[in-house]
């Protein structure tokens, strides 16, 4: 029993010593590369959160960020300045997902593998099915939360460490709600 | 009384101790947030598992399957002698001891089942994913929901379990805890 123990310690510390490289060459950072660019955070984010590139694939932002585009994106007219607009896609298309080694990255770009482009990030299967089992009341009844583009609202470390595990999630007015 | 004998081989007793370390500490990190040991541990108690009924097919001794497979007749039999205080005594293990013991595997079985299945589906990893197997998404959500309440239902087999092994421990004044230790009972009562 004790020597089941001591091999357990040592398992556990040995994976701290790896927790932050990776574990069996599979990626292990957590979460999502927290990247930041203040030509990103002006242009986008005075509307909405600048979401982190590695939230959608490469394919993604240059169909999202192509000039026709954001002339129309999601009904709004996003147009940019050129050196902007290519600066801002340069930092997205640099930063995605499918050219990230963070965790959460990986496997939306591995939710993509048909080769679909999503324009939005709650149309990635991941992120889809991750939330799939969230009761509707939660987030689209939810006053305080309204729709599920609204990373910020429930998870709590998203915006300055890029990590959206559950536990620091919490959803307003269900703080207790627990699944 | 018989000179003590050993019952429990060195197998079954690192089987089950080992288990028993490997499910607290899965049931921890489901909760805690640390995904990937909770992974590496469900790999752990698959193996385990896997190990467990080969050996119970291929071994000889009182961990084989076929030693301890009893009729329902006898179990009823078995379990109306502990209620009136004179149980049957038996080397290896028990009918209800067995019952549980199959009991306990089929719900371990089912649960590192559901969680392959869900892992692949929702997280994109694992060996069923690699492997290129995608589960349909209503089949998934039942794995996942079946994920999620079946340990509640293991607790309450172990509570049962460690309290009839205790009311057995009285029963035929025997330390069946220490057994599971160093693997020696007393028989031939």
């Amino acid at each position: 029993m004790i020597r089941f123990l001591l091999l357990f310690t040592a398992f556990f510390a040995a994976q701290t010593a790896f927790a932050s490289d990776n574990f069996l060459g599979v990626p292990r950072f957590k979460g999502v590369k927290p990247v930041f660019n203040s030509n990103y955070e002006s242009s986008c984010g005075e509307c909405h959160f600048a979401y982190f590139p590695g939230l959608l694939p490469g394919r993604s932002w240059k169909k999202l960020m192509d000039p026709k585009a954001l002339e129309d994106h999601f009904g709004e007219n996003a147009e940019l300045e050129e050196p902007d607009r290519l600066e801002v896609l340069n930092f997205l298309v640099r930063n995605a997902a499918d050219q990230s080694h963070y965790k959460r990255s990986v496997k939306i770009a591995r939710s993509l593998r048909d080769g679909s482009t999503p324009l939005r990030i709650t149309e990635v299967p991941y992120i889809k099915r991750k939330h799939s089992e969230i009761p509707a009341k939660m987030i689209k009844g939810n006053k305080k939360v309204r729709s599920l583009s609204n990373c910020l609202k429930c998870h709590t470390q998203a915006k300055e460490k890029g990590i959206f595990d559950e536990d620091t999630v919490s959803i307003p007015g269900y703080r207790e709600w627990d699944d | 009384m018989a000179h003590p004998q050993v019952v429990w081989s060195l197998f079954v007793r690192i089987f089950h101790w080992s288990l028993v370390i490997l499910f607290v500490l899965a049931y921890i990190t489901s909760s805690s947030g640390d995904d990937d040991w909770h992974m590496i541990l469900g790999y752990a108690v698959t193996v385990l598992l896997v190990a467990r009924i080969l050996y119970g097919l291929f071994s000889s001794g009182y961990g084989r399957f076929s030693r301890f497979i009893y009729s329902p007749k006898v179990i009823w039999s078995h379990a109306k002698g502990i209620v009136q205080g004179k149980p049957a005594h038996y080397e290896g293990h028990s009918p209800m001891g067995a019952a549980m013991v199959f009991a306990l595997i089929g719900c371990l079985l089912t649960l590192v089942f559901a969680g392959l299945i869900y892992q692949s589906w929702g997280e994109y990893e694992g060996p069923l994913w690699w492997l290129g197997f995608m589960p349909a998404d209503g089949f998934a959500h039942e794995m996942w929901d079946l994920h999620k309440w079946l340990p509640d239902i293991l607790i309450g087999l172990i509570v049962l379990h460690v309290l009839g092994v205790l009311l057995a421990c009285v029963q035929h004044r025997e330390n069946l805890v220490r057994a599971m230790v160093t693997g020696k009972k007393c028989s031939g009562e």
